[in-house]
């Protein structure tokens, strides 16, 4: 078998989706690289922090090695630290990299990267590029990708969703099925592997701070089609995010730095003007609650009160909101030091913040769980890999700021020399895969006309919005068994539902509804692994926490959640944690190290 | 939006109960366009995503006709990714950070109007198809030329002041709401701001200055920037702020320079 | 696979280039020339009389002004023909100065046919019908009956206003194309400039263009050098 020219298919344009398809085209193979949006507008473009690598150039005796501690500490010890090792020691040159693409990083006076100091780490250990540094990374992979497109060797599908993969009767990958979302045509892409690098699943949650093509679809149908999806449990929340009737917008936490206080009105329900509401009817819930730390508790606890206070009902309105209030600080000293983000939340809102507290609440942010891998990205169907935040493998239970981005790029990088060698050692029987493409696509459009053909009257955005409110007010921030397994109940009334929808669009040129009907499908299976592993975790670890089991319980879950599809419900199993580089400790931010991000 | 400084931001005073949102409608492309208006509940918080998605679970206009649900791009809704762009009220910008109340406040009227960019192919309803944008900077060369992408150490040093003009330059979303603007740019015949910015981040590079010959050999043809009218709507309506009319200025010298009188250095 | 600029670049660098030279440097010349006849007839005409006197004067109307404004008009009007202009939407300054560079440059494309028609050939049906060139010694009178009539008189004026305009802005466009004037601040300030020198000109063209039918134009006469005691001129044709 040709070393050169294997074909391998790419779902998904973001970072590590291109940081795989470059080194592929790199090698000198062919990607077919399948993508929802244009690659250049990806989700990773809504990065703003940085991207964390252990160069040491501030003299402070950083090191991969404590950039590993700190992940996987950060992470309260549930990511095989393995790769997370080779992460962090990759994650220097992966910076360097970068900057040789052409990446603006902010620099020193001397004309070099310049590190700043973020969430979870005492390390000057993040490079940056203005405020969006994830855009900045983005591009410059997408530049390089693009260079490959000239040259042939990369084929972009934009605008076409992946709706399954394509196996043998060996249970081996051999490629996929995908819709051009404006014709609705199904096409087969054969490959001699797959890697999926389809980003998070945040839509579940109806609304989270993910871009709308973070629907977790095509992650859920590898699933369906026998994919481990590992820890899925585990959903990064964060405390301050700005609520729109769209989405959620992230809401930098500076703003408590800066002196915000958080309220709620003591009438639920108030309906005043908050600035008419007097000192003595406001509840400044956490400064109550925490007197020594006042609005400065570490993140998770803000979060955790914020959520808890709205679920009871005192929020804003009687909404999911509480008041972030900055306006008993000087107009100009808020320009000066929080200028970017207020101008944010003006531009979503309408409101200047200077005069008007801000409203906030806690936003789904980012998945540590995804499909399972193994140390190259491989995940246990033979052909298909994974990457980025698809894939669960770096983060734990809780993610780092501006680990992210490099989990990204490392898990594209890990990627694609895995699939190359996969693909050019795979027995290829052709005869065998004769057939099963056809087959898939029949299927394939049989699920669509089930869809267009299906009259009962439910209205699939209905059905997305229940979705979302159930995840959110249940399987988000605060987990109790008793309402996990409603929200299960709830999410199979859905399943139902969602087989008498009628779809309100009866021409089907570019009709959005169709794919949202599928993606919907494969969000509530999707919800379930994340609702069942919640409900059988009974310990707190990271993002995950239960009231009635508060503490970490090493000795019982010190394991990787693992989920097997089966139609009644997901099977679950778990893995030992491969601790063997950093052993195990009580995770506790209230001495020295400051909270993740 | 904050060119209002730290003066307070003005809002709807006495809002309606119900406002208008205007859609063109276009079955696919080629077809007639036509007009649909949908009423919809005013809320304070509303922008024209948010709009648009109440309109398409229950798709009735003003006179209660049941129609089509209407189609439109969305993704990031934080203005970072560009795919929203349309054509609100008259002006091409991101659809999700166009406040309702503003709107209404800017107007004085109580109906939204929505079209589709009118520079590109339209594809149904408010989505438009902007791959040329992309084809545009495979024209252009906007990339670096790397030796390879394994570990060669850092890239080359350089100032900060650089570093964020390049940033500056680097924020392009490739949104087109400049080749919208732009009185230049449609029938192929001008590659417009956007490319040339492009071009122009690579060409301050020190690396990526190698191939500056190639780059402007991509902006020297039929549809060059020699097309540029200097009208400057592009400047002005750019979400990011990108400097594009010193970009392209900038890149003129380099045309004049090198192009033009680079014969006369031999 | 570097390839060389393309025609249409190079056209567009020619038009922005004959716009200055020589066309621009032309019509400094040719306000200069009018302005002698502050000075009265004498004056004007001693000054038609000394352009009559170039060397190689045909060759240089032909290849220095006839041929450049030939291109820059037609080149001009194919220019403006793709513009897809927009200003009602977008209503920026610079927008309506695009705009106005192009309705100057279709205005000033008519205006040039009729002005030469009229003076240069003295071929325009019903008005004047003798050609100043050749005439040098009739220059003064012939301007001054055309003059002398209100709507002709309205026509010029408004010609050089466009050429006035068109030109000053012309040459802030050359400035950016050419890469000459780059930064926001300076682009600001150079078309500061450029709106003054638009001004000047249209002011000593206006003036000039006064001259014919009011001694010293529009200034009070005693700026003017008071016209010689009309000395009958002798034919001093060679």
């Amino acid at each position: 078998m040709s070393s050169k020219g294997l074909k391998i298919a790419i779902v998904g344009g973001g970072l590590a989706g291109l940081a795989a398809a470059m080194k592929i085209a790199e090698a000198g193979h062919n990607v077919d690289l399948i993508s929802v949006v244009p690659v250049k507008r990806s989700h990773s473009v809504c990065a703003q922090g940085g991207i964390n690598g252990a160069v040491n150039t501030k003299g402070e005796g950083d090191s991969p090695a404590k950039h590993l501690d700190d992940t996987v500490y950060g992470g309260d010890f549930l990511a095989n630290q393995p790769p997370v090792k080779r992460m962090t020691d990759m994650a220097p040159e992966i910076i360097y990299l970068f900057d040789r693409m052409g990446v603006p990083f902010s620099r020193t006076k001397e004309g070099l990267l310049d590190f700043r100091r973020f969430g979870g780490t005492l390390h000057h250990r993040t490079a940056f590029a203005g405020a969006s540094t994830g855009q900045q990374l983005l591009y410059a992979l997408d530049e390089q990708v693009r260079k490959y497109e000239t040259l042939g060797t990369v084929t972009k599908y934009e605008g076409w969703e992946m709706l399954s993969l394509v196996l043998d009767d060996h249970q081996v990958c051999r490629g996929l099925i995908a819709m051009d979302l404006q014709s609705l045509e199904l096409k087969a892409f054969k490959a001699d592997a797959v890697i999926m690098a389809t980003g998070g699943p945040g839509l579940i949650f109806g609304k989270s701070t993910n871009s709308m093509t973070c629907t977790g679809s095509a992650v859920s149908a590898c699933y369906q089609h026998g994919a481990r999806y590992a820890n899925g449990e585990f959903i990064q929340v964060h405390p301050t995010s700005i609520p729109g009737e769209d989405k959620l917008r992230l809401m930098s936490e500076s703003a408590r730095g800066e002196g915000g206080r958080v309220w709620v009105p003591k009438n639920d329900g108030d309906k005043r003007d908050p600035k008419e509401i007097p000192e003595a009817e406001r509840w400044y819930f956490l400064e109550e609650k925490y007197p020594a730390y006042g609005n400065l508790v570490p993140r998770d606890i803000a979060t955790r009160e914020i959520f808890q206070v709205c679920i009871d009902g005192h929020g804003v309105n009687s909404e999911n909101q509480v008041y972030l209030d900055l306006t008993h600080i000087p107009a100009e000293t808020l320009t000066r030091k929080l200028g970017a983000i207020l101008e944010i939340y003006e531009m979503f809102v309408g409101d200047d913040p200077r005069h008007v507290p801000m409203r906030i609440f806690p936003g789904v942010h980012y998945s540590m769980g995804g499909l399972w891998v193994d140390f190259d990205q491989r995940t246990n169907i033979p052909g298909l890999l994974a990457a980025g935040e698809c894939d669960y493998s770096i983060h734990g239970a809780n993610r780092l700021g501006a680990n992210s981005l490099v989990s990204c790029v490392y898990g594209g990088f890990v990627a694609a020399p895995a699939a190359i060698e996969y693909a050019a050692n795979v027995e290829r029987g052709e005869t065998e895969t004769n057939g099963i493409f056809d087959v898939e696509l029949a299927r394939q459009g049989e699920l669509n006309q089930a869809v267009i053909n299906s009259e009962g009257g439910e209205n699939q955005y209905k059905l997305h919005e229940e979705l979302g409110r159930v995840m959110t007010d249940n399987v988000t921030v605060v987990r109790y068994n008793d309402k996990l397994k409603a929200t299960d109940d709830k999410l199979l009334e859905l399943r139902e539902r969602l087989k008498r929808i009628s779809i309100n669009d009866s021409n089907l040129w570019a009709t959005q509804a169709i794919p949202h009907a599928r993606q919907l499908g494969n969000m509530i299976e999707l919800a379930r692994v994340i609702t069942l592993g919640a409900l059988n975790r009974n310990e707190s670890r990271g993002a995950h926490y239960k009231p009635e089991f508060p503490d970490r319980n090493d000795e019982e879950w010190l394991k990787t959640t693992i989920a097997e599809y089966a139609d009644e419900a997901p099977v679950l199993s778990y893995k030992p944690v491969d601790v063997s580089l950093v052993e195990p400790r009580k995770r506790d931010y209230s001495k020295g190290k400051a909270k993740g991000n | 939006m904050g060119e209002n400084g730290h003066n307070e931001k003005r809002r709807l005073n006495d809002p309606p109960r119900t406002f208008k949102l205007k859609i063109q409608r276009r079955e696919k492309e080629g077809a007639p366009a036509r007009w649909e208006t949908f009423e919809l509940p005013y809320r304070r918080n509303l922008n024209v995503i948010s709009a648009l998605m109440d309109v398409r679970k229950n798709p009735v206009t003003a006179d209660g006709t049941q129609t089509t649900p209407p189609v439109w791009d969305m993704s990031c809704l934080e203005q970072v990714c560009g795919i929203c762009t349309m054509v609100v009220d008259g002006r091409v910008r991101q659809s999700c950070s166009a406040l309702i109340d503003d709107l209404l406040l800017a107007s004085g009227s109580d109906t939204i109007t929505l079209e589709p960019m009118s520079k590109f192919p339209n594809i149904r309803d408010l989505k438009v198809d902007r791959s040329k944008m992309f084809d545009h900077l495979k024209q252009v060369h906007a990339w670096i030329e790397l030796d390879g992408s394994y570990n060669l150490g850092p890239g080359p040093q350089m100032s900060n002041e650089v570093a964020q003009d390049r940033y500056a330059l680097s924020r392009c979303m490739t949104c087109g709401c400049c080749l919208e603007a732009c009185p230049q740019y449609g029938d192929d015949k001008y590659i417009g701001p956007q490319a040339i910015a492009q071009a122009r981040l690579f060409n301050i590079h020190p690396a990526g200055k190698m191939d500056i010959d190639e780059r402007l050999a991509g902006l020297t043809g039929d549809d060059g920037i020699g097309n540029c009218g200097n009208a400057q709507n592009c400047v002005q309506v750019c979400p990011m702020n990108i400097p594009l009319t010193r970009a392209i200025y900038e890149t003129n010298r380099d045309i004049t320079v090198n192009t033009l009188f680079g014969w006369l250095k031999k | 696979m570097a390839t060389g600029p393309s025609i249409t670049f190079l056209l567009r660098k020619l038009h922005q280039l004959t716009g200055i030279v020589p066309l621009g440097v032309f019509f400094l010349v040719h306000m200069f020339t009018n302005s002698k006849a502050l000075n009265g007839e004498a004056a004007f005409e001693k000054a038609v009389q000394e352009i009559h006197d170039i060397p190689y004067l045909l060759f240089l109307e032909i290849f220095g002004i006839f041929i450049p404004l030939l291109f820059h008009s037609v080149y001009g009007i194919i220019i403006s023909s793709e513009s897809k202009t927009n200003v009602f939407r977008y209503g920026y300054a610079r927008n309506w100065f695009y705009l106005f560079q192009r309705v100057t440059g279709g205005f000033l494309f008519v205006f040039i046919l009729f002005h030469v028609l009229n003076l240069r050939f003295g071929l325009m049906p019903g008005l004047n019908m003798t050609p100043v060139a050749g005439n040098a010694d009739l220059s003064y009178q012939i301007i001054s009956a055309e003059f002398s009539i209100p709507w002709v008189m309205a026509i010029y004026i408004l010609g050089i206003a466009a050429t006035a305009w068109h030109l000053a802005y012309g040459v802030w466009l050359f400035a950016v194309d050419w890469g000459i004037v780059i930064g926001e601040k300076a682009q600001k300030y150079a078309l500061y400039g450029c709106i003054a020198a638009a001004i000047g000109l249209f002011a000593i063209g206006a003036n000039a263009a006064a001259a014919f039918v009011r001694p010293c134009g529009l200034l009070p006469q005693g700026l003017c050098e008071k016209p010689k005691v009309v000395t009958p001129a002798p034919p001093r044709r060679v």
